[in-house]
């Protein structure tokens, strides 16, 4: 049974997206000017529950974007030495890019 | 009657390196069949082309090829039905000046490759070993050591109808062979294998559920399908494979987590 739980958690944290966007789309695109201003984004960071929904956020995508994209590389790469060093710096990014969003939720 | 030119991809292992295209230019009614068409060529214009036939009718599936850039059976697809091509056409394959002529004072094109994805042996005719030895690996057989009853082991109409899209299979090849997950990786077993797995585990007469999920639930099984359709669009029974292929993703999502 290899491969249920990969392909069950990209249908998880695919749902968590659309629900992740919705929230983002609202307080950032849909809530007026004066909520994106430097001082109130500052304030509303450094608030733990929407910590909590940014490290969710955050998790859930380079989840998703880096499983499809590893999905991708091992079934359509063919030359296995291509296929590796795609897959290593595959995980380079996605550490790369968690490290990056984890300093940001954390920067207040 | 009227005039149709044939554009087969054709393979001599003796005589071509490589495939080659060779057009043959007949006449047809529009409600005749593409086979009717073989069938043809191979008595009045060239007896060695080579393609496999048996029913006429749908229903062994040995005529599976590729026609005009779709997997169908050849016996089932009625020239009228064909969305012919031109010759200007760039799915048309390669073709010297005389064919061209041919071509533009005929109806049209009809292209005649063999089903993609699978060795070639001759013309039309494809090494269907690989197939079948995908479907061998998910058990295609009633498996019950519960002692029979006196006359057979019955199910109801309802259990019947449950597995009776995947009954229908005719084993010819069309959706393995269309599949660009299976064009990939040649180890996939493919959506025929997986309706046949199907077909079993669905069957309240079965007591192999659990050893069958166990070998379709793997990476080069079931997640290996990533629900394009190609296979639904293919099948000449139009069954709806990729919903049978979603049910055991779901039953070995349910298998996994199940409380022991
Ligand atoms: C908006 C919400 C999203 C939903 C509902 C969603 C859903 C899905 C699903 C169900 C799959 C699996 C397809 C399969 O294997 O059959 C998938 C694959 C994938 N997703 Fe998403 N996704 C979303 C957003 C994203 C985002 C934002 C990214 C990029 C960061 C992304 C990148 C990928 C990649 C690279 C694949 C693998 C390609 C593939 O399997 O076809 N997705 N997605
Ligand atoms: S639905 Fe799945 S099995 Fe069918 S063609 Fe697509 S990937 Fe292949
Ligand atoms: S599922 Fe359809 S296309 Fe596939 S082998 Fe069976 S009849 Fe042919
Ligand atoms: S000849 Fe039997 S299916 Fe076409």
């Amino acid at each position: 049974m290899k491969g249920v739980a990969g392909w069950l958690f990209q249908r998880v944290t695919g749902v968590l997206l659309v629900a992740g966007l919705l929230l983002h789309f609202l307080v950032m695109h849909f809530s007026g000017p004066e909520k994106i201003a430097h001082t109130v984004v500052l304030e509303r960071i450094s608030n733990p529950w929407w910590k909590t929904f940014d490290v969710l956020f955050l998790s859930s995508v380079i989840y998703h974007g880096f499983n499809g994209m590893w999905g991708l590389a091992e079934e359509y790469i063919r030359p296995e030495g291509l296929r590796r060093a795609a897959k290593a710096s595959l995980l380079v990014m996605a550490a790369v890019l968690y490290a990056v969003g984890i300093y940001i939720v954390t920067l207040r | 009657m009227e005039n149709y030119v044939y554009r087969i991809r054709r393979f001599d292992p003796e005589k071509d390196a490589e495939p080659r295209w060779e057009d043959f230019c007949i006449a047809m009614r529009p409600t005749e069949r593409v086979l009717d068409g073989l069938i043809r060529i191979k008595d009045t214009l060239d007896g060695s082309l080579t393609f496999r036939r048996s029913c006429l009718h749908g229903i062994c599936g040995s005529c599976a090829m590729k026609i005009n850039g779709r997997n169908a059976l050849a016996c089932q697809t009625l020239i009228k039905d064909v969305p012919l091509l031109t010759p200007s056409s760039p799915s048309c394959g390669h073709r010297g000046a005389a064919e061209k002529a041919a071509a533009a004072v005929s109806k049209g094109v009809i292209v005649v490759e063999p089903l993609p994805a699978l060795p070639v042996i001759k013309d039309l005719v494809v090494d269907m070993d690989p197939f079948f030895g995908k479907n061998r690996l998910v058990l295609p057989y009633l498996i019950n050591n519960e002692p029979p009853p006196e006359r057979e082991r019955l199910q109801s109409p309802e259990d019947q109808h449950k597995i009776l899209q995947s009954i229908t299979c005719i084993m010819c090849g069309c959706c393995t062979s269309s599949c660009p997950s299976y064009w990939a990786d040649k180890e996939y077993l493919g959506p025929a294998a997986l309706v046949k797995a199907y077909r079993f585990i669905g069957d309240t007469r079965d007591r192999a559920t659990e050893e069958r999920l166990e070998k379709v639930a793997q990476i080069q099984g079931v997640w290996r399908c990533h629900s394009i359709y190609n296979c639904v669009e293919a099948c000449p029974k139009e069954i709806d494979i990729t919903d049978h292929i979603s049910k055991l993703k779901r039953l070995a999502v349910k298998k996994r987590w199940k409380r022991s």
